[in-house]
């Protein structure tokens, strides 16, 4: 620049001669335009915008589960299994949730590769736990134990999450059964939900008392499903939350003997694993399809051998918005595996009679996981404790067996178990015997597993009563 | 001079005494007393006072009229005292009439004959008071004084127009409110009933008083033309040597208006006029202060301090004064103007410009319709540029503003709250801690001071102040281009299309669609802060003298700063480009350095908060890296932002290319401005600058009032000399120039008038923010969050304050009250260990690590977490939607998240030792351990907070941490803090009542009292000088 007359007063230009042609700067003029627009442009590309640093690293852990897990008369009892895989405590809160007003928060301390077990109050069709944990990852599940005339055992990983729809498909309401839905809403805020029923052949079911139903802060409720859909084999249900937040789970109660528990899943999908194993082999998968299409799919049974379509489900369809089940017959450790076609989504479970006058349910697993802490599913002694571990790759996997000591139960060596591509297996009973009430961690290191336990326990040499949970998929860190 | 004397010189004409004042009138003396001597009235007697002249007045006196008839005082009696003391003279009481008379005042020779003529010969019964046509003693075509009447508020007021001269306008006799005391004829009658002038008044300003007076007692007031006096006013000159008045002219009048009020009104039309004269000397003072006219506004309170100090006397001489009345105040109005007098003069003007307008006409007749037009729009435009400026800009103005008429406050955009009374900016501007975000030490702006005081002025209406302050924004910002652009262009046709363009320009109106109250005032300094750099820079004398300009640009740079703190990033850039392309460098960069040094004075408590955290409260978070809004200086949406905005710079490219040597110096930095304008901008969009210097809105103003100053300069260089140049480029790119600017300005003001303000009525507050500001009583705040766009929250959220990194996921966050931004934290950045304490728990919240974020907001006091739906990130939403006591509330167009782990900013929790383990505690892992508590919630008071504990307790205080809070207890106890959460603050407490005090408040008030003397100080300094 430089421009003599730059340097001139600003007063004394002011006064200067009139002003002369300035030969050039209209090309000066172009040039400015120029370097701003081509620098502007030139910058935008070549440069961009700087990319915002990452977060530094966490510095707290916590998380809550939501355990649904319902109740009956006052005999009943609910038990809390934590299991902590960590290397250090874990802090966790339990709050009882009820028709009533919060129970007062109880601090428990998970210890490190060690299983806790609470027992949280169990009275009512509605009773739910609520566990906040702080300091680390704990995995929790339930299990319940009828009293009070109804006799079983229900088990069931609790919710990890809460979700704007949730999905269950594991009532039936015919005779001598009794289906229940049961819903929490730990929160400080109201929660307001429609439920819509699926039955086999009839339109979904929209009844007042189960539309923009108010759940007020820190109440858990139970619909008896009879009351709206009786006599039908299979009763699925769809929550679909338009304020606030829940978590769903299921109860079916059988009058001559039997109690499920399964949990919501809070998404339909295309795919569903349902393992199973030691009960009496007679199952029932309970398929509920949401959407308005007709969803064609088939299910593959998985066990020790090579797989093989499950109950002659190579071709089905099921009609939309609609539940059904659909018998399947298998002996010893198994997986359906059920998948849709095309864009089909459903919510399955798969009900399983145990070997005495009980029955397990589960909800199975929408994704296989390299890491399952399963939790007990027994409710006492004795106990005959199984874990189904399932390989749906191709490849074998070898995983690793590593017990999170409860209390009293014995220390167990570590163990490995390689499992064949395609097929089931489980954790040597051998390795269970002296866990009572110990959570078991299965880590696979070379691909993705399922895992579930399905026990037996009580009465004579522990076959009264029947329970199946699946594992709880540890989050990667 | 045609009437005929009707008084005929013999020895039944009545005696006329003058009464001569003389003080150190020896220049002129001669004069007057040879024209006394000229007089052809026969029963003529004088007397001379001299007031302790001290220049041989005296002695021109006693030999022109010998001693017998000159008074002696060895002091000035002023023109009342002298009147007195001659008339202490026996025989001379026996005159018919009395003629005051002033030293400097020549009397024609047959004017004590007309003047007599009059009092007695004109048909008029009661003559009291008779005044002659006054002329300038040097040039007698000049007319000085025609008799005079008043406004209503006793403001004598007369009818010449300044320079005015005698055609014989004024050559009749007429009645008259009063008549000067230079040449004034009272009838012995007349004075004895009224009493003589009030000497409590000075010479120039009794006249109005005794003629009201002699009004008031049924004598009638005249001004003869046929009597004529050349008069030297040598006091108002200046030419006595020792001129008594130590005060302004304004000052004495302002005296004797009030006095004559309350001595001449009756006391029904003092009941509603004394009211109306108070209301209007409020806003008379409030406009000197705010126009710096110190001198003007302490003349004026001390006017009014002197009448209520001397009201007795008043009062006496009003009883005097009514026990004569005889006339009722109505019959007086017709010699009285109403208290608008000025509005004839602005139509008489007007009326000048019609004339000019109708004459172009007349010799444009024969042209047609379409050419009649345009020449007459040329010729007015050019002729009165900033009149017709004004005119179409009070228009655009009062239909783009007509949402701001109605009496509730405003909202939306990015406006801050104001407090509910002015006393809260002086209160927060006070207060030893930060009242708003998270507390600290850190002061208020300076800027609360004027924002209170203007609150206070505006009849206490802080609701109408905030009106005000955006509503005069864009305005005021035009009038300081104009007057830059005036001074660096000399131009007032170029300055105004400059000033038109800049205050139309998109970032003008976007600042005003949002509620920038800083940026508005940075939109007014800048100019002035550029043009003043100028001539720092620029080799010439400096106005006003070294220091007194220095003293100016500080005090404008503190302005700046006080209400956005980037303006003095802007200033830097100025500087800069000074040094580098400037030429008196070494005193350039001395004023400027002293200027910031001077600057950094006036915000001296100020300054701790501007540099706190790495100088975050210089920058902004507020930008956009689109390349066209960045063009066109717009950071936003709103009116006048569209495209066509980009006038402006289209208009200064091609101004530029028309700028003319003698502006060329200017006109390159001005362009050096708007590229590093430009560039900082976008730099500081894109992430490229650290924050302190990352100021978008500041850079982009900075390249908006270089791009006005380009268009000025090159229209100023056209219309300087185009008109002598042969046709060319240059005339094609003036033509484009008025094509694009004409366009431009056109289209912007049709937008700004149609186009609806991001702020207004409570509409423009989105309805979903009901669920927060109905929610429950008691103090809480509000966190806004959202994606890292650069934009502002939704009202009434502000700007962000900082940001929690995570990548692509990174958010932007700020932290208000209840209620949304407060106005007291204009310019106050949200900086210090509770800032940092929230960025760290949202990094928390955002990595999804936690699911108890509500826990680790609860010690921030934080009730709720408002986000735009579509602003925030929808894995950020996912965290945010999976946190167990951050509970969705059910609204549209928000996401708000109600915390139900929340503590009041101030509570007294449960004694636990749980509790007091977590307070204890600097780990969120420990703090998201916090339970739900329903606490019993402090209240805030003056000074801290209060409140009861009903059991032994945490008394938990969401303020930073500082060893001087105190918890008083009801036994008279004091229980010294510890710090909690890691950075606010904890007491234990026993039960009873409670108060939480802060002891280092003495600091700040003294801080507070020097800060408000250097103001005065530097105001004082930099003061508009009066004329005394």
């Amino acid at each position: 620049m430089g421009h003599p007359e730059a340097g001139g007063a600003v007063r004394s230009e002011r006064h200067a001669a009139p002003a002369t042609r300035g030969r050039g700067q209209g090309l000066l003029a172009l040039a400015v335009l120029l370097v701003v627009v081509g620098g502007g442009f030139a910058f935008q590309r070549g440069v961009g915008v700087a990319t915002p640093p990452q977060a530094v690293a966490a510095t707290s852990s916590s998380g809550a589960w939501f355990c649904p897990h319902g109740g009956g008369p006052k005999e009943w009892k609910a038990t809390l299994f934590l299991a902590n895989p960590g290397e250090a405590p874990v802090s966790a809160r339990v709050t009882s949730i009820s028709a009533r007003k919060p129970g007062n928060p109880r601090d428990v301390t998970v210890p490190p590769q060690a299983t806790v077990s609470v027992s949280v109050p169990a009275k009512g069709r509605e009773a739910s736990t609520f566990v906040e944990y702080f300091d680390g990852w704990v995995a929790a599940s339930w299990v319940t134990q009828g009293g009070g005339g109804e006799i079983g055992v229900g088990a069931e990983p609790c919710a990890s999450a809460t979700a704007p729809t949730w999905y269950v498909s594991d009532g039936t309401t015919e005779q001598g059964e009794d289906a229940y839905l049961v819903v929490m809403n730990p929160f400080a805020v109201d929660a307001v939900f429609d439920v819509v029923l699926f039955t086999p052949k009839r339109a979904p079911i929209r009844n007042s008392a189960l539309t923009d139903h108010v759940l007020r802060p820190g109440k858990s409720v139970a619909f008896r499903l009879n009351a709206f859909a009786e006599g039908d084999p299979a009763v699925g249900a769809e929550v679909e939350v338009s304020l606030g937040r829940v978590a769903v789970s299921s109860t079916g109660i059988t009058r001559d003997g039997g109690i499920r528990d399964v949990i919501g899943s809070t998404q339909a999908g295309p795919q569903a694993y349902l393992p199973v194993g030691g009960g009496a082999g007679q199952s029932t998968i309970d398929l509920m399809v949401p959407g308005e299409d007709q969803v064609d799919f088939g299910a593959t049974l998985l066990s020790g051998g090579a797989p093989v379509p499950a109950g002659g489900l190579t071709e089905a369809s099921q009609n939309p918005t609609s539940a059904r089940p659909y018998p399947v017959t298998f002996s010893g450790l198994s997986s359906v595996d059920v998948v849709a076609q095309a864009d089909g989504v459903f919510a399955a479970t798969l009900r399983s009679a145990g070997f005495g006058n009980d029955s397990g349910a589960t909800g199975g697993a929408a994704e296989p996981a390299s890491d399952w802490v399963v939790l007990p599913a027994i409710a006492g002694e004795p106990a005959r404790p199984r874990i189904v571990l399932v390989n749906p790759g191709n490849a074998s996997l070898t995983v690793t067996i590593h017990a999170l000591l409860f209390e009293g139960d014995t220390p167990t060596a570590d163990a490995t178990l390689t499992i064949p591509g395609g097929s089931v297996g489980q954790v040597p009973p051998v390795f269970l015997e002296g866990l009572h009430g110990s959570a078991v961690e299965i880590r696979s290191s070379d691909g993705d597993i399922l895992a579930l336990a399905a026990s037996t326990s009580l009465g004579v040499k522990g076959l009264s009563t029947y329970a199946l949970a699946m594992g709880v998929a540890v989050p990667n860190p | 001079m045609t009437g005929s004397s009707t008084v005929t010189p013999s020895e039944h004409a009545p005696s006329v005494l003058v009464v001569l004042v003389v003080r150190d009138a020896a220049r002129w003396l001669r004069g007057c007393l040879s024209a006394l001597g000229g007089q052809t009235y026969p029963r003529m007697g004088v007397i001379a006072v001299d007031n302790a002249s001290s220049d041989g007045s005296r002695d021109i006196l006693e030999r022109a009229l010998g001693e017998r008839r000159v008074v002696a005082s060895d002091r000035d009696h002023g023109l009342a005292g002298s009147v007195r003391a001659a008339l202490e003279i026996p025989a001379a009481r026996e005159a018919d009439y009395l003629l005051v008379l002033h030293d400097d005042t020549a009397l024609d020779p047959d004017a004590v004959t007309r003047l007599v003529e009059a009092a007695i010969g004109m048909r008029v019964e009661n003559v009291g008071v008779v005044g002659p046509k006054v002329v300038d003693w040097d040039e007698p075509r000049l007319l000085r004084d025609v008799g005079r009447s008043a406004d209503r508020f006793a403001h004598p007021y007369t009818p010449l127009q300044p320079g005015e001269i005698d055609q014989g306008q004024f050559d009749r006799v007429i009645e008259v409110l009063c008549v000067p005391t230079c040449a004034m004829l009272i009838s012995r009658e007349a004075w004895q009933r009224t009493g003589l002038f009030d000497e409590r008044l000075d010479t120039r300003h009794e006249d109005l008083d005794f003629c009201w007076r002699a009004r008031l007692a049924g004598f009638h007031v005249l001004m003869t033309p046929l009597a004529r006096a050349r008069h030297r006013d040598a006091s108002a000159a200046g030419e006595r040597p020792a001129e008594r008045y130590r005060r302004t002219e304004r000052y004495y009048e302002e005296r004797a208006a009030i006095v004559a009020m309350l001595k001449n009104y009756a006391l029904s039309s003092l009941m509603w006029l004394l009211p109306l004269a108070i209301v209007l000397g409020i806003f008379r003072l409030a406009y000197l202060v705010l126009t710096r006219r110190f001198e003007g506004a302490l003349d004026l309170l001390a006017a009014w301090g002197w009448n209520i100090v001397h009201l007795p006397g008043t009062i006496a001489r009003r009883v005097r004064a009514q026990s004569v009345r005889k006339v009722p105040d109505r019959q007086l109005r017709r010699f009285m103007e109403s208290a608008g007098v000025r509005l004839p003069r602005w139509f008489t003007a007007a009326g000048q410009i019609f004339e000019e307008q109708r004459e172009i006409e007349e010799q444009d007749e024969d042209a047609s319709a379409g050419r009649r037009l345009r020449d007459r729009t040329v010729s007015l435009v050019g002729s009165h540029p900033v009149v017709v400026a004004s005119f179409v800009g009070a228009l655009v103005v009062g239909v783009a503003m007509r949402g701001f008429l109605g009496p509730e406050p405003l909202h939306g955009g990015a406006l801050p709250l104001f407090p509910g009374s002015w006393k809260g900016f002086f209160n927060e501007l006070a207060s030893g801690y930060r009242t708003t975000g998270l507390g600290g030490p850190l002061a208020a702006s300076p800027a609360l001071g004027a924002m209170g005081a203007l609150s206070w002025v505006t009849f206490a209406s802080t609701a109408l102040a905030q009106k005000l302050l955006l509503a005069g924004g864009p305005i005021l910002a035009s009038i300081m281009l104009y007057r830059a652009l005036a001074r660096l262009a000399g131009s007032p046709g170029a300055a105004v299309l400059g000033a038109v363009s800049y205050g139309l320009s998109a970032m003008v109106l976007w600042g005003f669609s949002e509620g920038r109250i800083g940026l508005m005032v940075a939109l007014c300094v800048l100019p002035t802060l550029l043009e003043r750099l100028e001539v720092a820079f620029s080799p010439g004398d400096l106005p006003d003298g070294r220091w007194r300009f220095i003293a100016g640009v500080a005090v404008t740079l503190a302005v700046g700063m006080a209400f956005m703190p980037g303006v003095a990033l802007a200033t830097a850039v100025l500087v800069v480009v000074q040094i580098l392309f400037g030429s008196s460098r070494v005193r350039g960069l001395g004023i400027a350095a002293a200027a910031f040094a001077a600057a950094a004075v006036l915000l001296f408590p100020f300054v701790p908060t501007l540099v706190a955290g790495d100088a975050v409260g210089l920058g902004s978070r507020i930008g956009t890296t689109d390349l066209g809004a960045l063009g066109r200086l717009a950071l936003g949406g709103g009116p006048g932002t569209w495209s066509i905005a980009a006038f402006l710079p289209i208009a200064a490219v091609l101004a530029f290319s028309l700028v003319g040597r003698e502006h060329r110096g200017v006109a390159n930095r001005a362009v050096l401005t708007v590229i590093a304008g430009l560039a900082l901008a976008w730099s500081s969009s894109a992430g490229y600058l650290p924050v302190w210097a990352a100021n978008a809105p500041i850079y982009l103003a900075l390249a908006a009032v270089g791009e006005a100053l380009i268009v000025g300069l090159g229209l100023s260089s056209v219309l300087s000399g185009l008109g002598r140049e042969s046709f060319g480029l240059r005339q094609i790119g003036t033509a484009l120039l008025a094509i694009v600017l004409g366009g431009g300005i056109v289209l912007q003001s049709a937008g700004a008038m149609v186009g609806g303000w991001a702020v207004g009525g409570p509409a423009a507050l989105p309805p979903a923010w009901a669920v927060v500001s109905s929610s429950a009583k008691g103090d809480f705040r509000v966190l806004w969050v959202g994606g890292d766009s650069g934009a502002p929250f939704v009202a009434p959220g502000g700007d962000p304050e900082g940001v929690a990194p995570n990548g692509t996921s990174t958010l932007r966050f700020g932290l208000t009250g209840r209620a949304g931004i407060s106005g007291v934290d204009m310019g106050r950045a949200l900086t210090g260990p509770g800032e940092r304490y929230l960025e760290r728990a949202l990094e928390e919240i955002v990595s999804g690590s936690t699911t108890h974020g509500g826990a680790l907001l609860a010690p921030l006091g934080v009730r709720f977490v408002v986000a735009e739906r579509d602003d925030l990130p929808a894995d950020v939403a996912a965290t945010f939607g999976a946190q167990v006591d951050l509970d969705r509330e059910g609204t549209s167009g928000l996401l708000i998240y109600r915390n139900a782990a929340t503590l009041p900013p101030a509570a007294v929790l449960p004694a636990d030792e749980e509790v007091a383990r977590i307070a204890g505690s600097a780990e969120l892992g420990a703090i998201e351990q916090l339970p739900s508590f329903r606490p019993s919630a402090l209240s805030a008071a003056p000074g801290g907070w209060v409140g009861e504990a009903s059991a032994p307790g945490l008394v938990v205080v969401s303020t930073e941490f500082d060893p001087e809070w105190r918890l008083e207890i009801a036994n008279g106890g004091s229980v010294r803090p510890s710090e909690a959460f890691g950075w606010s603050t904890d007491f234990g407490s026993p039960a009873g009542a409670l108060r939480v005090r802060y002891a280092g408040q003495w600091v700040r008030t003294m801080e507070t009292i020097v800060l408000g003397l250097l103001w005065l100080a530097a105001l004082w300094v930099t003061r508009k000088p009066v004329a005394r």
